[in-house]
């Protein structure tokens, strides 16, 4: 390892905005030929972004990326492969309907004087890539006949057979068993031994002290800081991650909960979650926070009666639960606004009132008549409480920005007089005022006695929201925090599994 | 690069939007103008309410036609409902009072069945409506064809009543026209005023959001499929009281003339959205287009070739509109 080289790639003060969101605050980063380095952060940090930037698929908004001392735009995925920098998403971008020599190959596969495809050279160059990783995969083998694990392999023999010096793998080991995860890290090392480097994203702390030589943590999508692993314990890692100025409660006084109005008790659903507990009372705000991979949604989607629990009850109000569907949730007073506002949330060509009044239309309809007069009253009432920016209640949905569609979401589940709120990663892709102005009115609501679950991946909003905070790693409870209890970096120790 | 696509004024993009609204309307008439212009036999009362009888049966299809699709779903088993509901009421022998009711009742109840077997069947599966429908088109065609034996069913001397259905007048207007249009009407209450179709809309737009609201999608999708055979087998009693001799393949075709109208009435392929009186403009234009057709003698090969490149022509405005509203 030569810790002293030229850096081969050199990201220089690189800024990137998203609709409503700076989501990367002039990052620098290097990497040097032949290291192993880790990229760190909570969700949200901006290492995601920063991969994609350098694998062409996002453009920076402004800074420099110099490459093999070159400076270089890619425009497309292909220009950086073709540039030597390969990029391993954490989606595996194989085609299961072709063989290993294929996918190796393709969009370049060897051809004969006759222009069609030299079928004996692509498998007889695929095989020796194989050979040379030490892979022991067959390249005639249909690449979906493959456990995961292989795939990726074959992701990094099709890396490698471009003249690759860089490989960046995105999350790599989330899918893999131990066993695989270790025949991984040892071609990974390989890798290193040939000189080339590697970027390697990873929530897992032991993997970052065991494979990396440097690392460097984002938070906020700025970078905090990059630091040789020999300098580095898990400690000081976690205290990089996170933003210690955050403590519960900074917003809003200590309430005095209610009585218990949500029991979950020992829920589980195999392959999802385990043995899951906690209690929700009137007028507190409980926050979900862990890892996307937790099974933080999965819960929330078992107490809306989406999923049907294998194990356990849930109790509402003293009473077992059994919701064989939403509607059955929606009758027991529970609203859900979902993580993805437009593919669960918005009937897009529909109105800013359909969109509203939709799941209060059997409480406000008569004999299956639609009361267009009350709908219009609840429509207009939302529209100024919630100060909904809208032309009008009859405009369609699609035509509002994300903030406002996300208070008409609100306001649906508001208008049936929810006892109890679930809200699914509340602010995601909405601008700083709208964000807000939706944090006040989850705190003016629960004031009123409703009971809300928030899941929310960034660490500042569950901590200035919540009145307590559970903790899921591995679809595990791994803690539940009391205000007092909870900083950022007590939350993260625990959905990272670094408890001291 | 994908910015500066999206910001170039499309002319033709927002033409083809505009043309989503009441427009079919203002190309209705024009057309009617245009005709008249053309064939003065046509402006004629009598023709008038010929081509008004001649499209309340594809019209009535049209409306179910219409309810499923904006429902995010197709149904091409329309045509063999028709004819199934037909035959089978010819074949009951409408020839006395009881008899007639028969004739009347059991061919609804047929086409509310394949409905709900469509309906089962598509939101069960969760299969390609268009492949589902095609399967129910098949089979019901096949047992017309086997109840039938392949041949002519016909009724000597039906009820003044059951003659009636086509054929009487009231206010001096055809029956059949009465028929149509007191179910357009209906059908836009259905849609418009009722919770059942603001969940079929809903449906339309978004599956899984409108499950997560608490809508029981599958049995909208269902009742979508049911209201569809039930028109089908209406429009099939229409016919069979008019044609009294049917050939058991005579609604061969139906579901496709009913598709172009809803489609020229910009109801949206994709579902969420559309509207019945739009639906009844394209009848209408769909209408006129073939009877002035014949009396302009053109041949029955080149109207199919004309109605073809309607049906394309409906699809690609309604393609366009889809392009230049996503974002």
């Amino acid at each position: 390892m030569e810790n002293n080289g030229k850096p081969i790639l050199q990201m220089e003060n690189i800024n990137k905005y998203f609709p409503g969101v700076h989501a990367l605050r002039g990052v620098s980063f290097t990497v040097l030929p032949g290291e192993v380095h880790a990229l760190v952060g909570e969700n949200g940090a901006g290492k995601s972004t920063l991969i994609k930037i350098l694998a062409g698929i996002h453009h920076p908004d402004s800074g420099q990326i110099i490459w093999n001392d070159q400076p270089v735009s890619f425009q497309t995925p292909f220009e950086a492969w073709n540039s030597g920098i390969a990029t391993i998403h954490q989606e595996l971008m194989v085609v299961p309907q072709l063989s290993v020599a294929e996918n190796i190959f393709l969009g370049r596969l060897p051809r004969t004087s006759a222009n069609l495809i030299d079928h004996k050279e692509m498998y007889r160059k695929a095989q020796d890539i194989l050979d040379h990783l030490d892979i022991n995969l067959d390249a005639h083998e249909l690449v979906g006949n493959l456990p995961i694990a292989m795939q990726q392999m074959v992701e990094i023999a099709k890396a490698l057979s471009f003249d690759t010096q860089l490989i960046v793998m995105d999350e790599p080991t989330s899918a893999l068993s131990q066993h695989e995860i270790d025949i991984l890290f040892d071609r990974i090392k390989r890798i290193r031994e040939q000189g080339k480097s590697v970027i390697f994203i990873t929530h897992k702390l032991d993997e970052v002290f065991y494979l990396a030589d440097r690392v460097t943590v984002l938070r906020d999508g700025s970078s905090v800081g990059t630091q040789d692993i020999h300098e580095l314990t898990k400690d000081k890692l976690v205290r990089m991650m996170v933003d210690r100025d955050i403590r519960v409660g900074t917003l809003h006084a200590q309430r005095k909960p209610g009585k218990k109005i949500l029991e979950v008790q020992n829920i589980t659903i195999d392959g999802l979650f385990y043995d899951i507990s906690f209690d929700l009372h009137e007028g507190e705000i409980l926050g979900l926070a862990g890892l996307v991979g937790s099974g933080r949604s999965d819960v929330v989607s078992a107490l809306f009666g989406i999923r049907k629990i294998e194990e356990g009850q849930i109790l509402v109000n003293g009473k077992r639960a059994r919701f064989h569907g939403p509607q059955d949730a929606i009758a027991a007073h529970i609203g859900f606004v979902p993580e993805n506002r437009k593919e669960e949330g918005l009937l897009m060509r529909m109105s800013v009132l359909e969109n509203l009044v939709m799941p209060s239309t059997p409480a406000t309809s008569r004999k299956g008549l639609l009361n267009s007069a009350v709908e219009s009253r609840i429509a207009d009432e939302f529209i100024e409480k919630l100060s909904i920016q809208t032309p009008s209640k009859w405009q369609f949905i699609g035509n509002l920005s994300g903030g406002n569609q996300q208070k008409v979401i609100l306001a649906r589940w508001l208008n049936i007089s929810p006892k109890i709120l679930i809200i699914d990663e509340p602010t995601r892709g909405i601008d700083v005022g709208a964000r807000s102005e939706i944090h006040k009115l989850l705190r003016s609501y629960a004031e009123d006695g409703v009971g809300i679950i928030m899941i929310s991946s960034e660490m500042e909003e569950v901590l200035s929201i919540s009145d307590r905070i559970v903790v899921l790693r591995d679809g595990r409870v791994a803690a539940s925090l009391n205000s007092d209890q909870a900083t950022q970096e007590t939350i993260v120790s625990y959905a990272l599994g670094v408890t001291k | 690069m994908n910015e500066s696509n999206i910001k170039k004024p499309n002319a033709v993009a927002s033409f083809f939007r505009n043309l989503s609204g009441q427009t079919i309307w203002m190309v209705f008439a024009v057309l009617v103008i245009t005709i008249s212009l053309m064939e003065p036999k046509f402006i004629s009362s009598s023709n008038i309410l010929n081509v008004l009888r001649q499209v309340s049966i594809v019209g009535l299809i049209s409306l179910g036609m219409t309810v499923v699709l904006i429902g995010g779903n197709f149904d091409l088993s329309t045509g063999a409902i028709l004819t199934l509901a037909a035959v089978v009421s010819v074949n009951i022998g409408p020839e006395n009072g009881p008899l007639t009711a028969l004739a009347i009742i059991i061919p609804l109840l047929l086409g509310v069945f394949v409905g709900l077997l469509n309906g089962l069947l598509v939101g069960l599966l969760k299969a390609n409506s268009i492949i589902v429908t095609v399967g129910t088109q098949f089979m019901v065609a096949g047992a017309t064809l086997i109840y039938t034996g392949g041949q002519h069913v016909w009724v000597w001397s039906p009820t003044q009543f059951y003659e009636a259905i086509s054929g009487g007048y009231l206010m001096g207007i055809p029956n059949p026209i009465f028929i149509f249009l007191i179910l357009t009407v209906i059908t836009q209450i259905i849609l418009k005023r009722t919770s059942f179709g603001r969940y079929v809309y809903a449906l339309g737009n978004n599956d899984d959001a409108s499950r997560l609201m608490g809508i029981k999608t599958n049995l909208i999708r269902m009742s979508t499929y049911v209201f569809s055979g039930f028109t089908a087998a209406a429009a099939g009693i229409l016919l069979a009281s008019r044609v009294k001799n049917l050939d058991p393949t005579i609604g061969l075709g139906y579901e496709f003339q009913a598709l172009t109208a809803v489609v020229l009435g910009g109801t949206k392929t994709s579902g969420g959205e559309g509207r019945i009186y739009n639906t009844l403009a394209g009848v209408l234009t769909l209408g006129i287009i073939s009877n002035s057709m014949t009396l302009l003698n053109i041949s029955y090969n080149l109207q199919l070739l004309i109605r073809g490149l309607i049906l394309l022509t409906a699809v690609a405005i309604d393609a366009k509109r889809n392009q230049s509203v996503a974002r």
